[in-house]
C-alpha cells in the first residue's frame, strides 16, 4: 500500500549560472542555494515546490521535486511552465520502527549499516520562525531544539536523544526577508537531523548524545553557512530578537 | 613587523583573549565577568542596529568603504552575534561547470581589542562533490591570504581599506590575519560555538576576538 503525504510548501529562487536573467530553479532543498544563493544576483519572487513522503511496507522515501520555470523579474509571475523537473529521493527510512528499512541494513550490501530511526513528529522542524531585521540581516531564536533518535542494531535497540536547546540563526544578502529566513532555518535543520541520521546508520560518529549533539550543530551551521550571511550557533541570541519554541506539530 | 613584535603582540592579545574568556581553565564562559562584559557589547551592537538600523561608531568608515569600492558589492555585516563591525566585499565572482569561485576582501573589527584585521578570502565550491551523505551540499572551501592576483591585479585593495580603517578609527591597528590564524588557544571555546564539544587542539585567536564564522576550521586554509 502506498500513501502520499504532501509535506512542504517552500523555498529559494536564485539566478543559476548560466542561466538566462529571468530564469530561476526552483528546488526545495539547500543545493540550489548553495550553488546559487551565496552571493544572490537576483530574486525575483517566492513560489512553491513540493516535497513529496511515500510510505509503503518497505520504509519511507523523503523526495523531492525540482523544477525550472522562468520568472517574470517585475511581477514574479511564472510566465513557463515548469519544466526540465527531476525527481529525487533524499534519504529512505522508516519512521515507526515497523517494516524494512531500504538503508541495506543486515543485507548483503548494507554493510555495517545500522538501522536507525527518527519520529518525524517529533524530529521536523515546521512552523514559522519571526526575525528580526538587525542592519543587512534578519536574525532568529529558536527553542527546544533537538529529537531523539532510535537506533537497532544486532545489539539492540536504544535510543539517544539529541539535544541542542536554544539557538541563534542569521541571515542576509540581497532579496532576503523574513519569511525566506524562516525557511531557511527550518530546511537546514531538517537537512542537518536527516545527515545525522546517516552518520550514525553507517558508523561515521559514536552514537551517543554528546557527539550528535555536536554533528547536529555542525550540520546546521554548515548548511547555514552556504546561504548569504549566513550563521548559526547553539545558546541563545543577544539584543531583542525574537525567540520562538521549535515547532514539530504541524509535520 | 620584526619577531620581537609579533611575540609582543600574540602576547598582547592573548591577554585580551584572557580577559573575556576562561583560557586553560576547563571552566564555562558564562559566569565569567568579562564573558558578561563581551556579550554587553553584542547586546549594545544588535540594539543599536535594531533600533537606528545602523552603527553610528563605524557609520563613517561604512560610506568611506562603499565609496572606494563603488565597482564591487559591500555587504555590510554588522548583524554578526558577535563583538565585531564585519564588513565583506565581494571583488570577483567566476563560475564554471565543476566550480564557482568567489574572492572577497573581508574586513573584521574586533570590539574586544582596538585591532582589526582585513584578508582576501577565496571561496570555491565544488559543485561536483558533496560534503553530505544525504542529499548532495557541494563542497566549500575557504582559502584565506593577504595577495589575490586574480581579483586584484596591482595589489592595491587591501592596502587602501587598511587606510580607511586608520583614517575613520582613530587608535585602531591592524594585525595580520596570518598572525591571528596562527596562534592557536588550545583550551577556551570562542563565543557562540559549543562549549559542550570544543574543537581539538583548540581555536585561533581570529575565533576569540575577530570572527567566529570559520567554526570548524576543518575547510580553511591559511596562506600568507
Amino acid at each position: 500500500m502506498t500513501k502520499k503525504i504532501y509535506l512542504l510548501v517552500i523555498l529559494f529562487f536564485g539566478l543559476v549560472p548560466g542561466m538566462k536573467n529571468g530564469e530561476f530553479f526552483i528546488n526545495a532543498g539547500f543545493t540550489t542555494s548553495a550553488q546559487t544563493g551565496f552571493f544572490d544576483i537576483e530574486i525575483c519572487g517566492r513560489g512553491t515546490t513540493e516535497v513529496e513522503l511515500l510510505e509503503d511496507d518497505l520504509g519511507t522515501t523523503y523526495r523531492t521535486t525540482s523544477c525550472t520555470v522562468t520568472l517574470d523579474c517585475d511581477t514574479g509571475e511564472e510566465t513557463t511552465e515548469p519544466y526540465d523537473c527531476n525527481v529525487s529521493d533524499q534519504f529512505v527510512s522508516k519512521w515507526d520502527g515497523t517494516g524494512g528499512d531500504n538503508g541495506g541494513s543486515g543485507g548483503s550490501g548494507g554493510g555495517d549499516a545500522v538501522e536507525v530511526v527518527f519520529d518525524q513528529n517529533d524530529a521536523l522542524l515546521c512552523g514559522y520562525y519571526p526575525t528580526v531585521k538587525v542592519g543587512n540581516g534578519y536574525t532568529g531564536g529558536n527553542g527546544n531544539l533537538g529529537f531523539t533518535m532510535t537506533i537497532t542494531s544486532s545489539a539492540g535497540t536504544t535510543t539517544v536523544p539529541v539535544l541542542i536547546g536554544s539557538s541563534c540563526f542569521s541571515v542576509g544578502g540581497t532579496g532576503m526577508n523574513p519569511a525566506l529566513a524562516s525557511t531557511a532555518i527550518s530546511i537546514a535543520y531538517n537537512a542537518a537531523v536527516t545527515e545525522v541520521m546517516y552518520l550514525v546508520k553507517y558508523s561515521i560518529i559514536p552514537a551517543n548524545s554528546v557527539s550528535l549533539r555536536a554533528a547536529l550543530i555542525l550540520a546546521v551551521s554548515a548548511n547555514m553557512a552556504l546561504l548569504p550571511g549566513g550563521s548559526y550557533s547553539s545558546g541563545n541570541c543577544l539584543g531583542t530578537v525574537p525567540k520562538t519554541t521549535a515547532n514539530y506539530s504541524c509535520n | 613587523m620584526d619577531i620581537n613584535d609579533s611575540e609582543l603582540l600574540r602576547v598582547e592579545l592573548t591577554k585580551v583573549v584572557s580577559d573575556y574568556y576562561p583560557i586553560s581553565l576547563e571552566f564555562s564562559n558564562e559566569p565569567r565577568a568579562g564573558n558578561v562584559a563581551l556579550k554587553k557589547k553584542i547586546e549594545q551592537k544588535i540594539n543599536e542596529l535594531i533600533n537606528v538600523g545602523e552603527l553610528i561608531f563605524c557609520n563613517a568608515l561604512e560610506l568611506e568603504i562603499k565609496r572606494l569600492f563603488s565597482d564591487h558589492l559591500v555587504f555590510v555585516e554588522n548583524y554578526k552575534q558577535f563583538p565585531n563591525y564585519a564588513i565583506s566585499i565581494e571583488l570577483l565572482k567566476r563560475e564554471f561547470a565543476e566550480i564557482d569561485i568567489v574572492y572577497n576582501l573581508k574586513l573584521r573589527v574586533s570590539l574586544l581589542t582596538n585591532h582589526f584585521t582585513a584578508f582576501y578570502e577565496e571561496i570555491s565550491f565544488h559543485k561536483n562533490s558533496s560534503n553530505m551523505l544525504s542529499k548532495f551540499m557541494p563542497v566549500k572551501l575557504h582559502l584565506i591570504s593577504s595577495i589575490a592576483k586574480i581579483a586584484d591585479r596591482d595589489g592595491d585593495y587591501l592596502s587602501l581599506l587598511v587606510n580607511a580603517v586608520e583614517k575613520c578609527l582613530l587608535g585602531y591597528k591592524f594585525v595580520s590575519h596570518y598572525l591571528l590564524f596562527n596562534t592557536t588557544i588550545e583550551i577556551g571555546t570562542p563565543h557562540g560555538l559549543d562549549e559542550f564539544t570544543p574543537k581539538s587542539g583548540g581555536y585561533p585567536i581570529y575565533a576569540f576576538l575577530f570572527d567566529n564564522e570559520y567554526n570548524s576550521m576543518d575547510n580553511v586554509y591559511i596562506t600568507y
